[in-house]
C-alpha cells in the first residue's frame, strides 16, 4: 500500500489560507503583506533558489487565497492589503479558477524515456527486442533511442536488467487526463482552459505547486462578518475528512458563524432517486448505457472532448444542485456555500447560477485552523437538511451506482455496473468508444474523476482510501451495498 | 522482552496538526516493521497549544514519541524517533 502523504506545497497553502482568513475576519488586511515574511523570515531555510523567490511566491499564493488570480494583476505592487479591502466590493475570480504562478514553473523536461549512464552496452539487448518501434540501436556500447520513433510506452524500462533506461515523467501533463497542458516557449507550463476539465488533477501533480486555484474562502467569510445569512452545503465527502462525528463538524460550522448546516447528502439522495427512474425510462426506450451526471469534472469532459457521448448522460442534476434549489426555496435571503473537496464544482456552480460560493475541503480545514476550533470540545448538533446514508456515499468510487439501483422503481431489474474510479487519458479513449459503439460492458456508467470517489478529490485532506473507510463504518443497519 | 513497557507515540489529532499532516500520519501503525509492533503503542493525544505557540502555524503537525515532542512531524521523523527510543540502531 501506498504511504500516504502531505506535500510541503499542500502545507504551505494551507497554512496561507490560515492566516489570510484570520486577518479577514479581524480585518486587520495589512497582516496578510506580512504572510511572506513571517512565512520566509530573513536567515532561515528557504526551498527555491532564494529567500526572495520565496516570498514573492508566498505573495501569489496570497493573492489566489483571497480569491483572486495571478494572470489578472496590473499592478506588480499593489499590495495584499489592496486586494483584501477587493473583497469587500469585488466578486471573487471567475472561471477559469485554476491561476498559474510561471515563476514558480520549473519547466521540466518533456515526459520521455531516457538511456542513463548505468547502461552496460549488454549482450542480452532485451531493451532493442521489445522495442516495438525499433527506437533503439546499441551503439559504441551504450543504447540509444531515437526520439522521433519513440513512442513513450516504456517496456524498454521494464526489461533493462541494470534499471538504465528511465521514464521520465513531466509531472502535470502526464496527470491531465485530457491533453490540456502545453508548455510555452522558454518551457512553462501553460493550461488550454478549452480543454481543461477543472478536475484540478494538476494542482496537486505539480511539485513545484505552480498551478493554483482562486479560492473564495475569503469572501465567505467577509459575508459572514457583514452579517448575512450563509448556509452551509456540506458534500459527504467531508465527513471523512476530519477525525470526529459529523454532528461535532456541523457544531463547528455554526460556531464559524454559518446560519444553517444542509447535508448534501440529501440532494444525493434526490439525485439517485430521480436518475433511478431516469434509468429506468431510458432502458424502456431502448437506451444501450446510460452514465452518472454528478461528477462536474466528468460532465467537462463530455462537453468539451466527447460530445458523442453526451446522449448517454443522465440529465439529472447534481447533488449540490439540488441542495442549493431546496436551500434558496426555503431561505431565498441567504447565501450558500457548498464545501467539498472538489475544484470543479466551482465551474458547476458557476455555470449554474448557484451555489453563491463554493469552498474547498482544505479551505474549510484552514478556517478551523485560523479559529483554533478542537472538534472534539463540541456538542455535536444535528444538521437543519439531513440524507440518508445512501446520499452519503456518493462520495465514495461506487456510491452513486449503489444508490440508483437501491431506489430503483419497483418491477425495474437491477442495472449492471461499470466504475470508472479516477478518470485518464486510457479510459477517457475507452468511454470514446462506448459512445462510438453505443455499447458498453454495463447499463451504468458511474464516472468519478478522481481516484476513490470525490474522498480522493484534490482538495482533499485525509488519504482517500482512510475517509472511505470512515464514511462506510457509519453504514446504518439495513444498507444495501 | 516480556513485561517490557512499550514506547508510546502520541499522534496530535487536534485540528491544526491534523489539517497539517497527523490525517496522513495516523495510520503509522500499520506501517511500522512487524518487529515493532509489540514493542510500539499508537495513539492520538488531545491539542496541548503547542500549535498556537512561535507564531507558526506550520510547526504542526506534532507527534509525542517516547516523551518526546516532534514538531514539523512527517513519516521519517517519527520511524527515527521510534528506532532511537527502541535503542536499534539502523
Amino acid at each position: 500500500m501506498a504511504i500516504p502523504m502531505i506535500s510541503e506545497a499542500d502545507r504551505l497553502r494551507r497554512e496561507v489560507l490560515a492566516y489570510v482568513i484570520k486577518a479577514v475576519k479581524a480585518g486587520t488586511y495589512e497582516d496578510i503583506d506580512r504572510i511572506p515574511i513571517k512565512m520566509r523570515p530573513k536567515g532561515k531555510p528557504f526551498s527555491r533558489c532564494c529567500i526572495y523567490k520565496d516570498r514573492a511566491a508566498l505573495r501569489y499564493r496570497c493573492m489566489s487565497a483571497l480569491g483572486f488570480r495571478v494572470e489578472d494583476e496590473t499592478d506588480e505592487l499593489k499590495t495584499l492589503k489592496s486586494y483584501a479591502e477587493d473583497t469587500e466590493t469585488h466578486p471573487p475570480a471567475s472561471d477559469p479558477f485554476l491561476t498559474i504562478f510561471p515563476d514558480a514553473c520549473s519547466a521540466c523536461m518533456e515526459s520521455q524515456i531516457m538511456v542513463t549512464n548505468m547502461c552496460r552496452g549488454c549482450l542480452a539487448r532485451p531493451c532493442t527486442n521489445i522495442c516495438p518501434r525499433h527506437a533503439i540501436q546499441v551503439r559504441n556500447g551504450r543504447a540509444m533511442i531515437a526520439h522521433d520513433l519513440c513512442v513513450n510506452c516504456g517496456k524498454c524500462a521494464e526489461v533493462c536488467r541494470y534499471h538504465a533506461i528511465i521514464q521520465v515523467p513531466l509531472a502535470c501533463a502526464d496527470a491531465c487526463p485530457v491533453g490540456a497542458i502545453g508548455k510555452t516557449d522558454d518551457g512553462r507550463v501553460t493550461v488550454d482552459h478549452e480543454k481543461c476539465i477543472r478536475c484540478g488533477k494538476c494542482i496537486k501533480a505539480c511539485p513545484f505547486a505552480a498551478i493554483m486555484q482562486s479560492n473564495q474562502v475569503a469572501h465567505v467569510v467577509r459575508a459572514i462578518a457583514k452579517g448575512k445569512p450563509v448556509i452551509a452545503l456540506v458534500a459527504p465527502a467531508i465527513n471523512g475528512f476530519f477525525p470526529t462525528e459529523p454532528g461535532k463538524l456541523y457544531a463547528a460550522l455554526k460556531q464559524i458563524g454559518f446560519a444553517e448546516v444542509h447535508e448534501v447528502a440529501k440532494g444525493g439522495d434526490d439525485t439517485a432517486i430521480h436518475e433511478a427512474a431516469e434509468w429506468a425510462e431510458r432502458k424502456a426506450h431502448g437506451a444501450p448505457f446510460m452514465t452518472t451526471s454528478c461528477c462536474p469534472a466528468w460532465i467537462e469532459c463530455v462537453e468539451r472532448h466527447l460530445p458523442e457521448m453526451k446522449p448517454y448522460v443522465s440529465d439529472t442534476p447534481t447533488p449540490m444542485g439540488y441542495a442549493e434549489m431546496r436551500a434558496k426555496k426555503a431561505r431565498p435571503d441567504a447565501l450558500t456555500v457548498f464545501i467539498g473537496p472538489c475544484m470543479a464544482k466551482r465551474t458547476e456552480a458557476h455555470k449554474h447560477g448557484g451555489p453563491d460560493y463554493v469552498i474547498t475541503a482544505e479551505e474549510l480545514g484552514a478556517w478551523l485552523m485560523a479559529e483554533n476550533i478542537q472538534l472534539d470540545d463540541l456538542q455535536p448538533i444535528a444538521p437543519e437538511v439531513a440524507g440518508t446514508h445512501y446520499g452519503a456515499e456518493f462520495a465514495v468510487s461506487g456510491g452513486v451506482a449503489n444508490a440508483v439501483a437501491h431506489y430503483l422503481p419497483e418491477g425495474t431489474p437491477k442495472p449492471t455496473v461499470f466504475k470508472i474510479n479516477g478518470l485518464n487519458k486510457k479510459n477517457v479513449a475507452l468511454l470514446r468508444v462506448f459512445a462510438k459503439t453505443k455499447k458498453a460492458p454495463a447499463d451504468i456508467i458511474e464516472v468519478m474523476v478522481c481516484p476513490g470517489g470525490c474522498v480522493g478529490g484534490p482538495c482533499a485532506i485525509a488519504p482517500a482510501e482512510d475517509a472511505a473507510k470512515v464514511i462506510q463504518k457509519r453504514r446504518p443497519e439495513g444498507f444495501e451495498a | 522482552m516480556a513485561g517490557e513497557e512499550p514506547i508510546v507515540v502520541e499522534i496530535c489529532m487536534g485540528t491544526t496538526c491534523y489539517v497539517m499532516g497527523s490525517a496522513q500520519l495516523a495510520g503509522i501503525a500499520e506501517r511500522l516493521p512487524e518487529a515493532w509492533r509489540p514493542r510500539v503503542s499508537v495513539k492520538g493525544m488531545r491539542c496541548e497549544g503547542s500549535c498556537q505557540q512561535e507564531d507558526r502555524l506550520g510547526r504542526a503537525p506534532f507527534v509525542r514519541v517516547a516523551g518526546k515532542l516532534i514538531a514539523e512531524a512527517d513519516e521519517g521523523k517519527v520511524l527515527s524517533a521510534i528506532r532511537e527510543a527502541l535503542g536499534e540502531t539502523r
